[in-house]
């Protein structure tokens, strides 16, 4: 039986890694060989996770030292992610920003301990009661409860994302009532102005309001803006940066894109299914003189 | 390029009234009219890869963020 345990832990393990490795248009990786190495490391953890409770229950108790070894190997992943994407985001015309790449990098690690226990769940529940169906059930179980556990709050969740128009006064760039930037050239204001989109970003309650403030989590809203609807900015026209400024009084973000498909469904849209990233989440109102400071 | 930061240096300075810009450390361009003040501006600023702002006196500067 424990052979079966085994085989069923990999299966669901390398199931799981797989089911995980669906990438859209803002997760890395996109391309075949970061899929054969995720899955290679994947089958490796699935591996590890499935022999565990079977060792264990031979008593063998050196299996545990291998899990250790293994889980060195998954920070080497979030290294790798890590500096890899570093790489590329020095030639992005829009960047990720540190903060949503650390995010990633962190997610990566994080899948590789989950296929973990997918097959080790299912390998022990096999193995414990000597059938294959419950080892199935626990490990698909495990399987969901993973994908939900993981699934992250998104900005739709903590602010109302709204279209804002977009005017001068004077040299300086409004979206709505919110400053956002001085632009010289006339050639840029109208071009700005014929194609620009503009969204106001109102935070539900204070903790959004400091996840809003965090550089890095507006640089993910640019990129991700950047990702979907494309730039009309290149190198040498600066002006045509997409740009998150906030109104410090209300903590409300406006933002401004000048994207290569004016369209503004698709912005919100966008805008409200950019990941809330771990590093810019606001937790003032978790504490006793926060949540004082917010009445 | 830091899209929401700013850190900013003057890499030029392209103005019409030459009397209210003073040389200091940066390069300064006049132009002799509205016109010619933008064609300098929008070439520098392409090649130079920075955005133009306007201090709204006749003044442009170019900033490299």
């Amino acid at each position: 039986m424990s052979d079966s345990a085994i085989g069923l832990g990999i299966l669901l393990g390398a199931v799981a890694r797989l089911y995980m490795l669906r990438s859209d248009y803002r997760r890395y990786p996109s391309y075949p060989h970061g899929y054969v190495i995720h899955l290679a490391l994947g089958l490796v953890a699935a591996a590890v996770g499935a022999v565990a409770p079977v060792a264990l229950m031979a008593r063998e108790y050196v299996a545990v030292t291998f899990l250790t070894l293994v889980a060195q190997q998954f920070r080497e992943i979030r290294r790798m992610e890590r500096e890899s994407l570093q790489r590329l985001d020095e030639w992005e015309l829009v960047r990720r920003g540190p903060d949503y790449i650390e995010g990633i990098a962190r997610v990566f690690e994080a899948r590789n301990y989950l296929v973990m226990m997918v097959a080790l769940i299912t390998s022990w529940t096999t193995a414990a009661t000597g059938r294959r169906w419950p080892g199935l059930v626990a490990g698909a179980a495990a399987m969901l409860l993973a994908a939900v556990l993981t699934e992250g709050q998104r900005l739709g969740k903590i602010c109302r994302v709204q279209p804002a128009s977009l005017h001068f006064r004077g040299p300086d760039l409004y979206v709505g009532d919110i400053r956002l930037m001085n632009v010289g050239l006339p050639r840029m204001r109208e071009e700005i102005l014929r194609w620009g989109l503009g969204l106001i970003l109102e935070p539900v309650d204070q903790n959004a309001v400091d996840s809003l403030a965090n550089v890095g989590q507006r640089q993910a809203l640019l990129h991700d803006l950047t990702a979907v609807l494309g730039t009309r900015r290149d190198l040498d026209v600066a002006e045509l940066a997409p740009l998150a400024r906030r109104d410090g009084a209300t903590g409300r973000v406006g933002v401004v894109i000048v994207p290569a498909e004016p369209d503004l469904e698709a912005a919100l849209e966008a805008a409200r299914r950019v990941p809330l990233l771990e590093a810019s989440r606001g937790r003032a109102l978790k504490s006793q003189a926060g949540r004082r400071a917010a009445d | 390029m830091q899209a929401t930061e700013l850190r900013g240096w003057i890499v030029a300075v392209v103005t019409d009234q030459p009397d209210r810009v003073l040389p200091g450390g940066c390069p300064v361009f006049v132009g002799r009219n509205a016109s010619e003040r933008e064609r300098i501006a929008t070439v520098l600023g392409k090649v130079l890869r920075a955005a133009t702002h306007d201090l709204g006196d006749g003044t442009w500067v170019l900033i490299r963020h």
